[in-house]
């Protein structure tokens, strides 16, 4: 009989195990799991557990600005017109409000996904994290004006070519594709139009919007035609700086495409390959079959072939991008080079740096080493005591 | 050695992460004001924008770890802590200022997971092909957070939800039985039942 209720009581402590991790079940059984040795183990094994449970989460990293990002998607979403569909009546708005719970998970339902933005944070963030003793780039993201929407799509200028041969290696086509001359400094790129460059010829491209797209050598980039802001990527790199506005920028790629609010990235393609990273803002990257990833500042997006789109931290956001400033020559000899604790910055468009625009906030040094495999994050945190819209260089 | 230095910097990674919830509850880590009650009042006197971006400093954090412990995924995670978020400032007016707003607030992170996780499908639960990739830069925490989740998907998802609620989000019975839309009794069981689950597949 004795021995069916130390049973009975057993199987009750595993009933009422959170309350007993808690220390809130009855005392009773508190009692009897301080007798029963069978009941302590069940209840150190729940331990483990309860800590398993806590760690599950754990390796989220937090988004520094969510609070901007989140509110710059709420704009966006209130920028979107209402239609006749979406208006309510007092009435309507009233009986649903009255419906509480339900309510509130069939609005939730109808809540779209909304995109994020960046950049309109009120002041600077800027991180740097290095990988393996190596410091990696640094964004600088600040607050950022409303651009104005500029009507149709893209047409653009060349503004710079740089060629390792001194001259030629740019080939510019209108929309048809049958007329393509060599493009020079100030050559109209029409909507539509496409552009090339050779194997030893990089070129930057001034859209009509204001954004700077930089070309990279054996690169081929279509405008495309229509009235939104678009481009197809058929091969090779690029960096653009794209200005923000209401309405959304996109670069195609032969497989996927990247859609644009507003940001500096660096793209690149092959084959069915393709990356993009990212150096302000975000950008949301899709591949062939609607899956899609968001690649926000300091990261680094990935399509490959039967993958799902994914993100890792890029840890070579200077090299990806460095190429496109260092292939103009006068920018080398402006711009020196950085190192721990400092941070150059200039005005985006502009090549002169701003001297003592920013200034160190903190710096956190983390070492961990697991096994064969040791990791350095060093994060400093910048402040721009200017009052312009600064980009880190 | 080196294990005890693993576990003893993952019990400070844990001890750390209550640390974040206990600000969350009480205030943030850099001392600012703002309270779950400074949220409802907000939402009481229609500053509804207020609201969202309070509940974005608050809670943010929080929302995250334990859409990451649903999803397994920092961008699945990130849009629906984003999504949560929208939804919570769609529906403020539905808020009932009696309740606990944490659980409200995670109720509604909860059936985003929930949403997700049913959109991925059967066959890629609980698969991520990005981490694989990046084997070598894991990190104990990454590491052993993803062997919680591998195991946490034996887990019935109703008692899953429930444990992640009360030892990952940190919110009492009540407000787990509030935020799953159960009464705090079923909350209790399902929690137990969750951690008798777990306590099983720990010992395989």
């Amino acid at each position: 009989m004795a021995s069916t209720n130390q049973s009975e009581r057993c199987a009750e402590v595993l009933e009422h195990l959170g309350e007993v991790l808690d220390g809130t079940a009855s005392t009773e059984l508190q009692g009897h799991v301080a007798e029963c040795d069978r009941c302590r183990d069940v209840r150190h094994e729940a331990e483990e557990a309860r800590r398993l449970a806590a760690l599950a989460g754990l390796d989220h990293r937090p988004v520094a600005d969510l609070e901007a990002r989140v509110l710059a998607a709420l704009d966006a979403r209130d920028d979107a017109k209402p239609t006749p569909d979406t208006v309510k009546s007092p009435a309507t708005a009233k009986s649903e409000a009255k419906g509480g719970q339900k309510a509130a998970e069939e609005r939730e339902r109808k809540t779209a996904k909304a995109p994020a933005r960046s950049g309109t944070s009120p002041r600077v963030a800027v991180l740097v994290t290095g990988f393996a003793l190596a410091a990696a780039a640094a964004v600088v993201v600040l607050r950022q004006g409303p651009g104005t929407d500029a009507a149709g799509g893209w047409s653009g200028t060349i503004e710079r070519v740089a060629s390792a041969q001194g001259k030629g290696g740019v080939l510019v086509c209108d929309a048809s594709g049958k007329k393509c001359d060599a493009g020079a400094a100030g050559a109209l790129i029409e909507r539509g139009g496409r552009v090339k460059t050779d194997a030893s010829t990089r070129v930057a491209v001034k859209l009509s919007d204001g954004s700077v797209v930089t070309l990279d050598r054996s690169t081929e980039l279509l405008l495309l035609g229509g009235d939104a802001r678009g481009a197809r990527l058929s091969y090779g790199g690029l960096v653009a700086d794209v200005t923000h506005q209401k309405s959304q920028a996109r670069f195609e790629l032969p497989v996927g495409g990247v859609t644009v609010h507003g940001t500096k990235f660096a793209l690149r393609t092959q084959g069915k390959s393709a990356s993009v990273d990212v150096t302000r803002g975000s950008v949301t990257l899709a591949d062939g079959r609607e899956r899609s990833v968001r690649v926000s500042e300091g990261e680094s997006g990935r399509l490959e072939p039967d993958v799902e789109p994914f993100v890792e931290y890029s840890s070579a956001l200077a090299d990806s991008l460095g190429w496109s400033d260092e292939a103009f020559g006068e920018e080398r000899a402006t711009i020196a080079g950085r190192g721990l604790g400092e941070l150059k910055a200039r005005k985006p468009g502009q090549t002169e740096e701003r001297a003592n625009a920013v200034v160190l906030a903190s710096h956190d040094v983390r070492v961990r080493i697991s096994g064969v495999v040791a990791r350095t994050e060093i994060e400093e945190v910048f402040e721009n005591h200017s009052d312009d819209v600064l980009e880190g260089i | 050695m080196a294990s005890d230095r693993s576990e003893k910097h993952l019990d400070a990674a844990i001890s750390t992460a209550a640390e974040l919830a206990r600000a969350d509850e009480g205030g943030s880590p850099r001392n600012e004001p703002a309270s779950d009650r400074d949220i409802v009042l907000a939402i009481q006197r229609g500053d509804r924008r207020g609201a969202l971006s309070l509940c974005a400093r608050r809670h943010g954090a929080a929302l995250g770890r334990l859409c990451m412990a649903l999803l397994g995924s920092q961008v699945e995670a990130d849009d629906a802590v984003q999504e949560t978020l929208l939804a919570a400032h769609a529906g403020f007016d539905d808020f009932r200022s009696d309740g606990s707003l944490r659980a409200w607030l995670y109720g509604i992170a909860r059936r985003r997971c929930a949403r997700v996780k049913e959109r991925r499908g059967a066959v890629e639960a609980g698969t991520d092909g990005a981490d694989e990739r990046t084997a070598d830069e894991l990190l104990d925490v990454r590491r052993r957070a993803e062997q919680a989740r591998e195991l946490l998907e034996r887990v019935r998802p109703t008692e899953r939800e429930a444990l992640l609620l009360r030892y990952g989000a940190e919110l009492s019975f009540r407000e787990v039985g509030e935020a799953v839309g159960v009464d705090e009794a079923t909350a209790r069981k399902r929690v137990s039942r969750a951690l008798a689950r777990l306590r099983e597949l720990v010992k395989e």
